[in-house]
């Protein structure tokens, strides 16, 4: 079905610039300078980023993010985000995640497990990611520290539940002994250090601390603040002692900036004083510029259960808040870009796959299937050559063969290359491929994608081009082969020789050979030149208003001679009547449509034999019927009979000499006349070639 | 070769029949005693009962090729061992291999050629006894 014979390079570079266009679409590019900006921003952030795809795996964390579970980024992408967590925890995740799937945000508080096994407390602000049909394709978490807070919760509630004891058994024994009672004095001096000095320890983390950190007690007053929450509302006064309730309603008096609450305040607290921690209280600080914080109430309780205080922690989210939207605007444009070049990958001509560095197909998109006759699923994982089974032109198969590895040890892309592949169905296909690296971040040749081409179509024209040529230069020579050779025996001496010895061949007779192969060889270059003409469609037509009984009778006068010769009797039968054959054509063309077909009418039929050319008028057509006695031709080769040089054949060898270009010249001319022309034969009884021309229309 | 002698017999298988009266004309001035056959079948019952002492061979002839022909003429026995020197105005490279591949002596471009220039090859193949 394909010929590996022929290489013609001059078509080889011809069809490889076409294909280098079509195939060099920058979507590559665009997608790797998005995700560069992306990546930059991501991880370069204060906070820890991670994203997780619908089924929960990790697809992105960043550096941060990393650092705070104790691991390195690539260990965790591509694990279930489940992973992280304790099962009680695990349990709250996917309830939150639910929520995700809702499409709502949220901040919550949220303990991981770190890979040394410690738990570490984080405040999580997440959203869900919805691609552009506003599907939900996973989730993105901002993520904070928030260990500091705990330790000072847990602080807070050790150091008093620790007092609360020493307390009570010293007060018990107090009341056994007052002979303890000096001793007890000490004891309680001693627990009152012990206080002090949980309580320094609380200040040193409450001091150090970036987060706003303010202790209330049980009636709601300020015990304790730290300088974070100072630098973030701007206190301008101590408010030690103070009620909140008495610095919600005059905020004024104690910050220097307005401050904003997205909450009932009071009511928060009511809620907090009952048991119940409340998180993600959105605060907005009108400072120059503005910045955001959240907060969190926390119940001090005692083990007993009874709250005996409360905690407030502000977080500035402001970067946060910002990064959110510019992430989620990446994530979108990243998820649209991924789309169109999804939708790309899939419909484009080429067939494309991507191999990694052990020559293994890691994607490949539908045109490649429809190629090698695998399904993608099928091929992935297998390498190219096992899929493709290819080889080159001289039928050298891989490892020999190995156009890809050149690439991923020098990382130059291959620009165009044609192999032979066998298909999964034993099919053979001609491909252009041609192979482009992608590095990565160390300069590596990480993958190779591959763009492959179905030539197969272009090496069948190429074949045919090729087989134009060798048929046309061999009916070119056989001419010059006789005008050469008898000339060489004029030259020689040897036609003198003939005169009356052998036959009666003489100089005129010679020279009457040379002349006809002359004639012979002038109306090929002209018939080829019109084909090259009609090709390249360059052929001139000069549309005149023609009586088309006038032009038959002059290519029947020319033709007569030719037919006397052989004794064949040229016979016209004219239908039209005089007003009916005015046509509108080129008439040099279409006395050459009628050359052609009764000079080959004469060719073909043995002499004695009978040609007739009949033409009458109907249904607006001036019909043309040319029949003769002649050889005929096969059923078979009927419907080509049009074709330059029957190239469709494959095996021009064992043509008819002459078949060539004449009838393709007949049936280009008459179509461009808006005319018809076919052919009916019956073999050894002799051929009909008919053809229609249009009419002026009778004024 | 006198008057005398029987002369050598040569097989000239061309459709073309302006090339083969050409050549013919000159082989004949030469001295051989050339039979034309204008296609594949004929050339193959011309060399099996005429026995000639070298074919020229043509190779673009309808229905039966040169290299059909040729397969059979070394085929047989009785033209095995024939001269066949193939002559045509095909020069693809691959069609030379091909000739050359299947038992042809020699692959000649008729339009490269003088009827002379073929004459004298037909000197190179014949072994004087």
């Amino acid at each position: 079905m394909f010929r590996t014979d022929h290489p013609n390079k001059k078509n080889k570079t011809k069809s490889s610039r076409r294909l280098k266009t079509v195939k060099d679409v920058p979507i590559k590019e665009r997608l790797i300078e998005l995700e560069k900006n992306y990546k930059q921003i991501v991880d370069n952030a204060q906070e820890g980023i991670w994203t997780i795809n619908a089924a929960g795996i990790t697809t992105y964390v960043n550096k941060k993010m990393a650092n705070m579970l104790g691991y390195k980024s690539k260990e965790m992408v591509g694990v279930s985000f489940f992973q992280f967590m304790d099962e009680r925890w695990k349990k709250e995740a996917k309830k939150k995640f639910e929520r995700r799937k809702l499409g709502i945000k949220e901040s919550h508080d949220f303990e991981f497990i770190r890979r040394n096994g410690k738990r570490i407390y984080t405040s999580l602000a997440t959203s869900p990611i919805k691609n552009e049909k506003g599907k939900f394709t996973g989730a993105l978490a901002l993520a904070s520290d928030i260990t500091a807070r705990k330790r000072a919760e847990e602080a807070l509630i050790k150091s008093h539940d620790e007092l609360e004891q020493k307390v009570r058994i010293r007060t018990a024994k107090i009341r056994k002994s007052r002979n303890l009672l000096e001793k007890e004095i000490k004891m309680r001096i001693k627990a009152e250090n012990v206080l002090l000095e949980a309580k320094k320890n609380l200040d040193t983390i409450f001091k150090s601390t970036k987060e706003g950190l303010g202790l209330y007690d049980r009636e709601g007053r300020v015990i304790q603040y730290n300088p974070a929450l100072i630098k973030l509302f701007g206190v301008k006064r101590d408010i030690t002692g103070v009620p909140r309730k008495e610095i919600a309603q005059n905020r004024e008096k104690y910050f220097s900036y307005y401050t904003e609450r997205f909450d009932d305040s009071l009511k928060t607290q009511k809620l907090v004083y009952s048991g119940e921690q409340v998180s993600n209280i959105l605060i907005k600080i009108h400072a120059n510029p503005p910045r955001y914080l959240e907060a969190t109430y926390v119940p001090v309780k005692k083990a007993t259960g009874e709250v005996i205080g409360m905690l407030g922690s502000f977080r500035d989210v402001t970067t946060m808040k910002t990064q959110e939207v510019k992430i989620t605007k990446q994530l979108f444009e990243a998820e649209k870009q991924k789309d169109r070049w999804q939708a790309i990958f899939e419909n484009v001509e080429e067939g494309i796959f991507i191999i990694d560095r052990n020559l293994r197909i890691v994607q490949a998109n539908d045109k490649s299937e429809l190629m090698s006759g695998y399904f993608e699923k099928e091929m992935i994982g297998k390498t190219y050559y096992e899929v493709f089974d290819c080889h080159d032109r001289r039928g050298v198969h891989y490892p020999e063969f190995n156009p890809v590895t050149k690439a991923l040890v020098t990382g130059e892309a291959i620009p165009y290359e044609e192999h032979l592949h066998t298909c999964k169905d034993g099919r053979e296909v001609w491909v252009g491929v041609s192979y482009t690296p992608i590095f990565d971040d160390k300069g590596k040749v990480d993958q190779l994608v591959g763009v492959i081409r179905d030539v197969t179509a272009i090496k069948e024209l190429e074949r045919a081009k090729s087989e134009f040529v060798s048929l046309a230069s061999h009916e070119l020579r056989t001419p010059l082969t006789v005008i050469n050779g008898y000339l060489s025996l004029l030259l020689s001496g040897d036609i003198g020789k003939i005169d009356g010895e052998i036959d009666n061949k003489s100089f005129m007779v010679v020279t009457k050979k040379i002349y006809s192969e002359t004639n012979r060889l002038t109306k090929l270059v002209e018939d080829l030149l019109n084909v090259s003409r009609i090709e390249e469609g360059r052929l001139k037509i000069n549309f005149r208003k023609v009586q088309f009984t006038e032009t038959v009778s002059e290519v029947i006068n020319d033709l007569k001679p030719i037919a006397e010769q052989k004794n064949i009797k040229l016979m016209v039968n004219n239908e039209l009547s005089g007003r009916q054959d005015l046509v509108l054509i080129d008439r040099d063309k279409i006395k050459q449509v009628l050359v052609n077909l009764i000079d080959n009418a004469i060719k073909y039929t043995k002499d004695g034999g009978r040609v007739k050319i009949e033409f009458f008028a109907k249904d607006g057509e001036i019909t043309t019927e040319i029949s003769d006695t002649g050889i005929g031709i096969r059923q078979e080769l009927l419907p080509r009979v049009f074709e330059k040089f029957q190239q469709a054949t494959g095996s021009y060898l064992k043509e008819n000499k002459g078949s060539g270009l004449g009838l393709f010249i007949v049936k280009s001319l008459v179509e461009f006349h808006n005319g018809k022309v076919w052919a009916e034969s019956e073999l050894k009884k002799g051929s009909k070639f008919t053809f229609t021309l249009p009419l002026i229309a009778d004024k | 070769m006198g008057e005398t002698e029987e002369k050598i017999k040569i097989l000239l298988i061309e459709d073309e029949r302006e090339v083969a009266e050409l050549y013919r004309l000159k082989l004949s001035l030469d001295g051989y005693d050339v039979k034309i056959a204008e296609n594949g079948r004929d050339g193959l019952d011309k060399a099996f009962s005429g026995q000639p002492e070298l074919i020229f061979l043509d190779i673009k002839m309808p229905g039966m090729d040169g290299f059909d022909v040729l397969k059979e003429l070394r085929a047989s026995s009785k033209t095995k061992n024939t001269p066949v020197i193939i002559l045509s105005n095909l020069d693809e490279q691959e069609l030379i291999e091909k000739g050359l591949t299947l038992g042809a002596n020699e692959y000649l471009i008729k339009s490269q050629f003088t009827p002379e220039g073929i004459s004298n090859k037909i000197k190179d193949w014949l072994v004087e006894d």
